[in-house]
């Protein structure tokens, strides 16, 4: 086997020993950014790279090298053409290409009775043309539009899975979650209702939400499976950031994200995927449920803390994230390495644990990544078992 | 696996339904090439609201 092989084979083992919360080598670091990061690192534009995938290509690799870590993510980037071009509210770029995501309502409250009989069809008819005005035109240019960006869609896929592959090949970092999904609650506030949609809805038709949320879930299941690249397997892992619980009290919690957003992750478990929840705000009074999860569930928490967090979950998930890159803006390097040092000790005790960044780091601007770096040799000199 | 039912997704078995005339073995070769299709159409409706 070549050193290159080896160094791959080397950190995807350090990271399935983690998911499967056993002891690797040392603790494994895992890149938790957009491709944005890398191409500010590189000190090119955001804008012409996200017209030019090339230089996500160029950029991504040296960033993960220079960044000494074990795993990445697959390459996610919205790009203004696909996005412009189909007439989007939903994403719209900023200045310098950075894609926005605005306060949207693509569905009604009166519609929630046709999204619960057949919500795809609902999702074609209602909210995809108010999100999207190319698909909102008379005739069959509506639905030309739809092909079209269907088409534009799959070949910008494609090239994000070619980037993959050349981060694998040229820099040996294994690409550790494939597709992403949302829990059913979240893609109902996210981009149909709104965040204020349904803070009101809960309150005002209750059952109807419930009801929603039931009906989405079987398209979530299906786009988890189908979305996968080939046979489920552990690694990759199937992705999923968790958006409304820290705004939900503990009763709207159990009544309207708990029910769907468990099956969903019990129902993909069961079926021999790995999923990573990305547990953004603070979850720190539903821990208790999220130890309630099957196996094979990888967790990246924004907060919180870790000794709490490793107590209450850590012997059926894998942990990870917490550090905070606001340190990397204010703090010196020493007090940088310290709060890594505590991270260690209060999660890696008996394996389980990958460490990586609290938020995903999503621009290089302000940040001083050389800060990261030193972070990051601490935990490979020190994380050793 | 899960089955959606939808006017959009079971496109084709809507369709069967009001042409008895079609023969088992039609059903077969047309359906094949529709699930594939269903699942790039699923795929992307929802990457657009996610």
């Amino acid at each position: 086997m070549s050193d290159a092989k080896q160094l791959l084979a080397e950190r995807l083992t350090r990271i399935e020993k983690a998911v499967n919360l056993e002891k690797p080598d040392r603790i494994p670091i895992f890149a938790l950014n957009g491709p944005e990061v890398a191409i500010d690192y590189c000190g090119r534009s955001l804008k012409s790279a996200t017209w030019n995938l090339e230089l996500v290509r160029e950029c991504l690799p040296v960033y993960y090298k220079d960044m000494k870590v074990d795993a990445a993510a697959a390459t996610f980037l919205r790009c203004p053409g696909m996005y412009t071009t189909i007439g989007s509210q939903n994403f719209i770029p900023n200045k310098d290409g950075f894609m926005q995501h605005p306060e949207v309502c693509g569905m009604l409250s009166t519609e929630y009775e046709e999204l619960i009989k057949d919500p795809f069809k609902t999702l074609v008819e209602k909210v995809l043309p108010r999100q999207y005005k190319a698909f909102d035109q008379p005739g069959a240019l509506g639905g030309l539009n739809l092909a079209k960006g269907a088409l534009s869609y799959l070949r910008h896929t494609k090239i994000l899975r070619e980037i993959d592959q050349y981060c694998i090949d040229s820099v040996e970092i294994p690409i550790i979650f494939d597709n992403m999904i949302e829990a059913p609650f979240d893609f109902l506030a996210d981009q149909l209702r709104s965040f204020k949609g349904i803070s009101v809805d809960m309150h005002r038709c209750p059952e109807l939400v419930e009801q929603a949320c039931e009906a989405l879930l079987p398209l979530m299941l299906r786009w988890g499976v189908t979305g996968y690249s080939g046979a489920p397997k552990k690694i990759p892992a199937i992705f999923m950031p968790l958006h409304m619980p820290p705004f939900l009290n503990p009763k709207q919690f159990e009544r309207f994200y708990w029910p769907t957003f468990e099956r969903l992750v019990n129902g993909l478990t069961g079926l021999g995927y790995t999923i990573t929840l990305f547990i953004e705000g603070n979850w720190s009074k539903l821990y208790d449920y999220l130890g309630c999860l099957n196996p094979n569930v990888v967790g990246i928490f924004e907060y919180g803390d870790m000794k709490v967090i490793k107590e209450k979950v850590g012997k059926t998930m894998c942990i990870m994230g917490n550090y905070p890159i606001e340190a990397l803006k204010s703090d010196s390097t020493e007090q940088c390495i310290d709060i890594a040092k505590k991270m260690i000790d209060d999660a890696a005790p008996g394996g389980g644990y990958i460490f990586t960044t609290g938020k995903s780091i999503l621009r290089g601007k302000g940040l001083d990544l050389e800060k990261l770096q030193a972070v990051h040799q601490y935990v490979i000199d020190h994380g050793k078992y | 696996m899960e089955t959606i039912k939808s006017e959009y997704l079971d496109y084709f078995e809507t369709y069967a339904a009001r042409h008895p005339e079609l023969t088992e073995e039609d059903v077969a070769i047309m359906a094949d090439p529709w699930d594939v299709n269903e699942d790039v159409l699923l795929g992307y409706v929802l990457s657009l609201l996610i």
